[in-house]
């Protein structure tokens, strides 16, 4: 299943309604769904915010394949290079006051998969990520 | 399903339900919403999150940007009804050791009037 979206944050919501599409037709647990909604949620919206610098007018591609018992999602915009699995982890200690709002997004793509990988292709980000699913 | 909120207020403290998907599409609207109660003079915001299919980090950031301006303001933020997949991502980014967390509004909402009535 392969869907192009605008670099615009409410066209995120198309990227997830693919991933209900996916879960219905192979009967996958809402559990893992949701998992996946969260991964591109958090990577859509950083490349973005980030990546293309906010600017509409961009595409960004999203696959989704369910296989073996394993989802895979592709990910590939044609925004400034960014790797996301280099990316520092955050710092997760101090009070209220002191905790920074943000930096969390990638940790959590990191914990809701089981492999995260990016590669710079002819201009293009592109990010595969695999998770383990009992459908 | 998008992100629906519904508010009770008693006593100065405002309640709300939230139920739906927070992400970055929809966390902007609970932020504005708990920054407006927290500039109008709530003495106490209690957010139950029991119906929230699920979190993402733009949530979070929503949730912290509020009870961070509360303190500010001697409005806390207590949190109940986090259960499940959505208790695993506050566990994952640590947000459990931040957020005033109970089991029920009920025991938000006595922990918020004793915290009001100290300050």
């Amino acid at each position: 299943m392969r869907l192009t979206i605008e670099s615009r944050l409410p066209e995120i919501e198309r990227a997830t309604d693919l991933v209900r599409e996916l879960r219905e037709r192979h009967g996958l647990p809402q559990r893992d769904a949701d998992a996946l909604c969260i991964v591109l949620d958090e990577l859509l919206s950083n490349a973005i915010r980030h990546g293309l610098g906010g600017a509409a007018g961009h595409e960004i591609s999203v696959a989704l394949d369910y296989a073996g018992g394993e989802v895979t999602v592709e990910i590939e915009d044609d925004g400034a290079a960014f790797d996301p699995t280099r990316a520092p982890a955050p710092v997760l200690a101090g009070t209220l006051a002191e905790r920074k709002p943000g930096g969390v997004g990638i940790a959590f793509v990191r914990n809701l998969t089981d492999s995260f990988e990016y590669q710079r292709v002819a201009g293009l980000n592109r990010i595969v990520l695999r998770r383990r699913v009992m459908a | 399903m998008a992100l629906e909120i519904t508010q009770d207020d008693e006593a100065g403290i405002a309640a709300l339900a939230v139920s739906g998907r927070i992400d970055s599409t929809t966390a902007a609207k609970l932020q504005e919403r708990l920054s407006e109660l927290v500039r109008s003079g709530s003495r106490g915001l209690i957010v139950d999150l029991r119906q929230v299919a699920y979190i993402s980090s733009a949530g979070f950031r929503a949730l912290l940007i509020a009870a961070q301006l509360g303190e500010s303001s001697r409005c806390s933020l207590a949190l109940c009804g986090i259960v499940g997949e959505v208790r695993r991502m506050f566990e994952m980014g640590a947000f459990d050791q931040v957020f005033t967390i109970l089991a029920t509004r009920e025991e938000c909402a006595a922990h918020l009037a004793a915290a009001s009535t100290a300050a």
